[in-house]
């Protein structure tokens, strides 16, 4: 067509950026969502981290006096149906979860991008079967897979790790695999490998920084996707244990009081979602920034496709 | 065509292989003796004599070699025998059918209603890009995707059953019991839903085809529902197969919170009951329809669509 | 003012007028600038120019189908005594398809994948004839035929996958056709089509031309079809016409440097060097040149006459008369620089 424009994109792109350029034009993005979304993480991991000092009470500490005690200047969210302070246990709730869902974020990350980078260099037969697997596999709810094998050995971090884990490495190996693909046909590197230079060096260098941002704009996704997992699986007393306070707990133990007490209920649901929707901005500015906001619709299409039931 | 078919075929077998091994193979893995589980759940006494224990074994056939059982265990799931309930002494495949048939309901009605949400909102999005409609359908998706069920569900009792006393809170008796589970489970599916009908229809909504339906007079609006739906939603019936196969035991939580007596209950219980053998056939059930599933929705998607069926043969 | 011959076309106003047509991309950047344009009654156009010329715009424009990026920034069209800018999009959409119809380059995209032949060629009767779903499939199978489909029954229940290239365009030409439309515009008809198909789908286009009255706007880069097709051919460049005149006359004796240089390249014959002629450069900047002729950078006849070089980097030769019917942007086409044929 007569109206298409030249593409103005050089040869050599961005793969000149080091790394660390890369993170701080991170930083400075300027879509608001991604700006909103660190805001409010940040916010919510401060609150966790220094949960210990900030918290007004102890978490733990019953007073079966006051139990149930609606929102009042003393307990800013009330007290729980064992007149522990809502709010100090909501500032400490989050640990168990975000920290379990990091550490399956982090091996999944691994896992997928190994696989998927294998498989987009292998090619042939190789590739063609990994990615129908990955296609099946990536239907499968992490619920079933956790409640099948936490029914078995009984529920333990471990087991809850090993089981999110297990198929949650498949978008990322879809994703790395399109960028192996990708990048391999990009010109600059042929043009590198042309110009003699090391194959290990033209991947650190070339690969690594382009492949980097796609992958942490879907783990930012994911992150929030595991955290409402996590949520689930704690609500249904086979997460995070008791006595350990937990947002997805919390609930559970409000269920029979959500009547009577229905912030109980209301405020740790709040912070799951508060928390996802942080990393979800994150997630979305990043990939919106990565792609410039006309093709914001190929980046949301991949967003669906990256999530699972 | 009956290639591509063959080779989904293929993988797809090869992963039910893997599946069955893996559920087969797991409850060995762990450090209980399945004959010592089985009898404990018969006559609760935790002094269990050995030779009882011998006889069970030799009953349940576990001194045979492993490749034996499994190939035994295998045979006997094949034909619909999955065992029994340790808690119920029930078959473990009637209740898993039980159980599969009310979460196929629950599966259906939310992702319908997902549909009848995502599909209009989507395309009106995709029509005016960068305007009011797009923006708002964003921040929908993204506000529905952050959203835990489980937050959604207790509140939506609150108001509707507790507050407004329209709707039961919990339980499985008529279409009422069905609204909120299905309420809560429709909301993320429906996120993704409108964001794939959305990118796809942007792409539709720019075809060539749409451009030359406009030339032979039609407006923008009769281009798209005529030439452009059908085009634009194929992607759409993938993904819905896609989430009805997650659904049937994904919604674990919510059929936990409204007492519906589906998949995800059932195994649910079978978690807290120790229940094996109901562990192991709905592990083996759920996962291997959710393969079933999406291998069909594959083969169908390039069944239906003219122009695959184009670049493959013919 | 363009001035044409109305004794040979027999009628006194032209089908189709634009005047000072201008299309911008959303950040003001001009693709078509100040473009003039005349078809006459039962008149066939030729409208020729490298790719990025504006050409396909133009097209675009004169059915207000411009894609979302483009905007109809100026101008005026005059189709058969209505004015196409004033017209609400509902009025648009009952021209469309009943008094102009189109037809596109890649005739297999242009079809919906997912349904048949005969929706889609039924489709205009059903809109502007008000005829009825099975009224309308059959007329779609005696409009099938008549563009030469063999087995139009059969075909009208094909899917675009199930089409030649050539099949396709027949079958879009049908309903191009099925409206009775009064112009039709042809964008790269034939271009995506083998070199056997081009010439029968050609025929098809002139038989249709003179059973139907109809006039025709052929787009084309291909300088080989246009003589014997066209009776007047336009020539654009960067957003602008540089030359038009009755086709005979232009193809022996291009009053403009570019449409003399486009014709030596469709020859494929060798240049005195022994290569094929080239234009040197290409025209993709051309739209940002402010001062001067915009084919200046490129222009043969500037390099070898010095003398002009002046006046043409520093002033945009206005489109003047060259001769009877005939005219060119070039200061030098008006000093008759250029002597003899081309061949």
């Amino acid at each position: 067509m007569d109206t298409k424009m030249a593409n103005p994109r050089s040869t050599f792109d961005d793969g000149h950026r080091s790394p660390l350029a890369g993170a701080y034009t991170f930083v400075c993005s300027r879509h608001w969502t991604f700006k909103t979304g660190s805001a409010l993480l940040a916010l919510i991991l401060a609150m966790v981290c220094f949960a210990q000092w900030v918290a007004p009470y102890d978490p733990a500490a019953q007073d079966l006096i006051n139990r149930l005690q609606p929102p009042s200047a003393l307990h800013w969210l009330g007290t729980d149906h064992l007149g522990r302070d809502v709010l100090s246990r909501l500032m400490v709730g989050g640990q168990f979860a975000i920290a379990i869902s990091a550490i399956t974020v982090i091996i999944t990350l691994v896992v997928g991008t190994l696989i998927g980078v294998v498989a987009g260099r292998a090619g042939g037969l190789i590739d063609e079967v990994a990615m129908r697997v990955v296609d099946l596999l990536i239907s499968i709810p992490d619920v079933v897979i956790a409640i099948f094998l936490i029914g078995v050995f009984g529920p333990n971090y471990v087991t809850l790790i090993l089981s999110l884990s297990l198929i949650g490495w498949t978008p990322y190996a879809r994703l790395a695999r399109g960028l192996a693909k990708e990048v391999n046909a990009r010109e600059y590197i042929r043009a590198a490998e042309i110009l003699g230079m090391k194959r290990s060096f033209v991947i650190l260098r070339h690969i690594v920084p382009n492949t980097i941002r796609p992958i942490a704009a879907v783990s930012f996704l994911r992150f929030g996707h595991k955290l409402i997992t996590v949520g689930g699986l704690s609500y249904l007393g086979l997460g995070v244990r008791p006595p350990n306070p937990d947002w997805g707990l919390m609930m559970a133990e409000a269920q029979p009081y959500l009547e009577r007490a229905p912030i109980l209920m209301i405020a740790p649901g709040a912070m799951i979602f508060l928390a996802a929707l942080g990393v979800t901005w994150i997630g979305h500015g990043m990939e919106i920034e990565r792609r410039g906001a006309s093709s914001r619709v190929a980046a949301n299409a991949e967003e669906a496709e990256n999530a699972s039931p | 065509m009956p290639k591509i078919i063959l080779q989904r075929v293929t993988i797809l077998v090869m992963m039910l292989f893997i599946v069955s091994v893996a559920a087969f193979c797991v409850p060995l893995l762990s450090d209980g003796d399945p004959a010592r589980t089985i009898l404990l759940s018969r006559v609760s006494d935790l002094d269990l004599a050995p030779e009882a224990v011998e006889a069970i074994r030799k009953e349940l056939g576990l001194d045979r070699p492993l490749p034996v059982q499994y190939l035994s265990w295998l045979g006997a799931a094949l034909q619909g025998d999955l065992g029994y309930s340790f808690a119920s002494r029930q078959p473990v495949a009637a209740e898993i059918a039980r159980a599969l048939g009310v979460s196929i309901i629950l599966a259906l009605s939310a992702l319908g209603a997902a549909l009848l949400v995502a599909l209009p909102l989507g395309t009106a999005a995709a029509m005016r890009p960068g305007g009011k409609i797009d923006g708002f359908t964003t921040l929908v998706i993204q506000t529905l995707v952050a959203t835990p069920e489980y937050w959604f569900a207790p509140i939506s009792i609150l108001v509707f059953a507790l507050w407004l006393g329209i709707l039961p809170s919990a339980g499985w008796q008529g279409w009422e019991s069905l609204v909120l589970p299905a309420m809560a489970l429709m909301l993320r599916p429906m996120a993704y839903f409108t964001q794939v009908t959305r990118a796809s229809m942007r792409e539709v909504v720019a075809a060539p085809y749409i451009t030359a339906a406009r030339a032979r007079g039609l407006s923008m609006n009769e281009a798209v529902v005529h030439h452009g739906l059908r085009n634009g939603s194929l992607p759409v019936v993938t993904f819905f197969a896609l989430w009805f196969a997650g659904l049937l035991g994904g919604s674990v939580v919510i059929e936990v919170i409204f007492a519906v007596p589906g998949m995800g209950r059932l195994l649910y219980e079978a978690v807290v009951n120790n229940d094996v053998p109901v562990l192991q056939g709905g592990f083996v059930a759920l996962v291997g329809l959710s393969i079933l599933i999406n291998t069909l929705a594959d083969v169908l998607y390039v069944l239906f669509n003219p122009a695959m069926r184009g670049s493959h043969g013919h | 003012m363009l001035v044409h011959d109305t004794s040979r076309l027999n009628r006194s106003t032209p089908l189709l007028e634009v005047r000072k047509l201008r299309v911008s991309l959303e950040n003001g950047d001009k693709v078509i600038d100040g473009v003039d344009l005349t078809i006459g009654r039962r008149e066939v156009v030729a409208l020729v120019g490298e790719s990025g010329s504006g050409k396909s715009v133009t097209a675009q424009a004169l059915s207000r189908l411009l894609p979302t990026a483009l905007r109809m920034t100026g101008g005026s069209i005059h189709f058969d005594g209505q004015d196409i800018v004033a017209k609400s999009d509902a009025e648009l959409n009952r021209l469309r398809g009943a008094e102009i119809s189109m037809l596109f380059q890649q005739p297999q995209v242009m079809l919906d994948p997912t349904s048949r032949v005969q929706t889609q060629v039924a489709e205009p009767l059903r809109k502007h004839r008000g005829l009825r779903r099975r009224q309308a499939f059959a007329r779609v199978v005696d409009l099938l035929r008549s563009v030469g489909i063999p087995d139009p029954a059969v075909r009208a229940r094909a899917f675009s996958y199930q089409l030649s290239g050539g099949m396709a365009q027949r079958v879009m030409i049908a309903a191009a056709m099925a409206a009775g439309p009064k112009l039709l515009i042809a964008d790269e008809p034939t271009t995506a089509l083998d070199v056997t198909v081009q010439a029968q789908i050609l025929r098809l286009l002139k038989k249709e031309q003179e059973r139907h009255d109809l006039s025709i706007l052929l787009i084309t880069h291909d300088l080989s079809i246009v003589s014997a097709f066209a009776d007047r051919i336009v020539v654009m460049y960067a957003g602008r016409v540089l030359e038009e005149g009755p086709t005979q006359e232009v193809m022996r004796r291009p009053a403009h440097p570019y449409t003399r240089a486009l014709i030596r390249c469709s020859l494929l014959v060798p240049e005195s060097d022994g290569k094929l002629m080239s234009i040197p450069g290409s025209g993709s900047q051309a739209l940002a040149i402010k001062e001067g002729c915009r084919f200046a950078p490129r222009c043969s006849l500037m390099r070898e006459h010095p003398g002009l070089s002046s006046a043409c980097c520093s002033r945009e030769p206005e489109i003047a008369p060259f001769a009877e019917h005939w005219q060119s942007r070039c200061h030098a086409s008006a000093e008759s620089l250029h002597e003899g044929d081309v061949a």
